[in-house]
């Protein structure tokens, strides 16, 4: 099982009710193909860092995917031809995380190392310019 | 990290070129340089966070320009590793329009 991230951009021109079923639609779209949705987050219009199609501003919405690649295939396709979406973005992290989780193990193992090491002072010579 | 911590020995005062990296503490004044220059160390190191949040806009947005560049380590101190990271989730975040590819003046 694969883990993604996936923000995209609507407009902000998009009225509410709308957009609340837009967000519904792709939710659907990665329910349907067998993948569960971790999270989702709306975080709400937000400036743009610089214009798309025209628009200074989006309303921002984040999902996290928990499933295969045909899930966020059928996404991005649907991302790519509804209109009022502006911008998208997908991220595949459980690689990353799955490092950062090995890397945060192995400080804390050697962070209980490191006392009983401490008193001599050849040992660390040895190994300071890792 | 780990290896920040070794010698503050007496050995010291002789070989003093060479180590910059190693010398835990700045010397002030000893190369002829006539600024004092404070070590400058990588925030991600001492804070502890090592992963680098693409989505964290009030993080990355210090370490680039006001035009939008990212910043050279030798200004912000951050070690090696972590540029790296920072590197790519500045690009990231400049896909999906969270920070500008180049700002206005």
């Amino acid at each position: 099982m694969r883990i993604y991230e996936v923000i995209f951009i609507i407009r902000a021109d998009v009225p509410e009710a709308e957009l609340d079923s837009l967000v519904e639609g792709f939710q659907q779209v990665v329910a349907s193909t067998g993948s569960t949705l971790a999270k989702v987050e709306k975080w709400g219009k937000r400036p743009l860092a610089y214009r798309v199609h025209g628009q200074r501003e989006g309303f921002y919405v984040f999902f996290e995917v928990h499933g295969t690649g045909d899930a966020v295939r059928e996404l991005e396709r649907r991302l790519k031809v509804s209109e009022p979406v502006i911008k998208y973005l997908t991220v595949r992290v459980d690689l990353e995380r799955k490092r950062f989780e090995k890397m945060r193990r192995r400080r804390e193992r050697r962070a209980a190392r490191r006392p009983r090491r401490a008193p001599a002072p050849s040992v660390e010579a040895a190994s300071g310019p890792a | 990290m780990a290896e920040e911590k070794p010698p503050p020995p007496a050995a010291s005062s002789a070989g003093q070129r060479e180590g910059r990296e190693q010398q835990p503490h700045a010397r002030r004044g000893r190369e002829g340089r006539r600024f004092y220059r404070r070590r400058k160390v990588c925030r991600f190191c001492t804070e502890r966070l090592d992963h680098i949040d693409y989505k964290d806009v009030k993080i990355l947005s210090q370490f680039v320009s006001e035009r939008g560049k990212i910043l050279p380590r030798r200004l912000t101190g951050v070690c090696s590793p972590h540029q790296r990271q920072l590197k790519v989730a500045v690009k990231r975040a400049r896909n999906i329009a969270l920070l500008p590819f180049a700002a206005p003046i």
